[in-house]
């Protein structure tokens, strides 16, 4: 499994107003990412935005959700950078801070890019709150 | 009262970016846009919408091919699709992907979904960011097999 964590650079997006753009600090990386491992217990069932995200029908939780997406890259090269770890704009020194950690395929006409939102604590103990899931297509 | 879909309103998003046509501002281009398109052009709002996604202020357009397929009125294997059926949602997926007997779709990413109508498909190219139209038999080609089962959905109103 390839795995490229984006620290710098990134994706040619659009831009709106609250937009978040790739995290170049790599403690805020990693809080970003080890707070989608915190958050695999959380059923999706109980976040709105969660509700039938599951990519196979037993799937009950958070983790289920981010684990079956990142199987979907299980054996395969990839072009560009896989994992997407973002942060609100210009939110990094703030307590809690909105990030965004995502999978992205784009192979052929297949593009879509998948994960987590949530807030996670910018120093101390790592804590997260307000967690939403981004799927489309 | 619900409206029925504007068939004929897809062919004016030829060529648009999501930009173009998602008030709510769920305009990024690394994300997935096919059934966010189709429920703009068609003012579908099933399941989880755009204005959900970021509290936007204008109306809310579905985000996810399965909850489109869901939504459908009636659905079936493209093959099986009676000649009276001239507009309606045409899918693209892994077949074991979908169950017509209880008219669902798992949730898995390599999905696709556009509007047919007057004999051609209208869909959003996620890697050429822009509204496209396509032969039936070219958007055939959007994904390898084994993925590349159609389907057809009809849609009535929500």
């Amino acid at each position: 499994m390839s795995l490229a964590l984006l620290l710098a650079g990134g994706l040619a997006a659009s831009a709106p107003a609250s937009s978040y753009v790739p995290v170049r600090d790599e403690a805020l990386a990693g809080r970003a990412v080890r707070g989608v491992f915190r958050a695999a217990g959380l059923s999706l069932a109980a976040i709105p935005s969660c509700r039938g995200v599951g990519l196979t029908p037993d799937a009950r939780t958070v983790g289920d959700f981010f684990g079956g997406t990142l199987a979907q890259f299980a054996n395969r090269k990839a072009k560009g950078p896989v994992l997407l770890v973002e942060a609100r704009s210009g939110a990094a020194r703030r307590q809690w801070v909105p990030v965004q950690v995502t999978l992205h395929k784009a192979e052929g006409e297949e593009e879509w890019n998948w994960g987590l939102r949530l807030e996670v604590t910018s120093r101390g103990p790592l804590a997260i709150r307000r967690v939403s899931c981004l799927v489309a297509g | 009262m619900a409206q029925a879909p504007n068939w004929s309103a897809a062919p004016q998003f030829l060529d648009k970016n999501v930009k173009d046509f998602c008030a709510n501002g769920y305009i990024d281009n690394s994300f997935n846009h096919c059934a966010h398109f189709v429920a703009h052009a068609l003012g579908l709002s099933a399941g989880y919408t755009c204005k959900k996604q970021t509290g936007g202020q204008h109306a809310g357009a579905s985000m996810r091919v399965h909850e489109l397929f869901a939504s459908c009125h009636q659905v079936g294997r493209w093959a099986d699709r009676q000649g009276s059926v001239i507009d309606c949602l045409v899918f693209i997926t892994h077949p074991g992907n979908v169950h017509l007997k209880t008219k669902t779709m798992d949730n898995h990413p390599t999905k696709h979904v556009g509007v047919f109508s007057n004999g051609s498909v209208i869909h959003y190219s996620n890697t050429k960011d822009r509204v496209v139209r396509q032969t039936i038999d070219e958007f055939k080609h959007h994904y390898a097999p084994p993925y590349n089962g159609l389907f057809y959905g009809t849609v009535m109103s929500f």
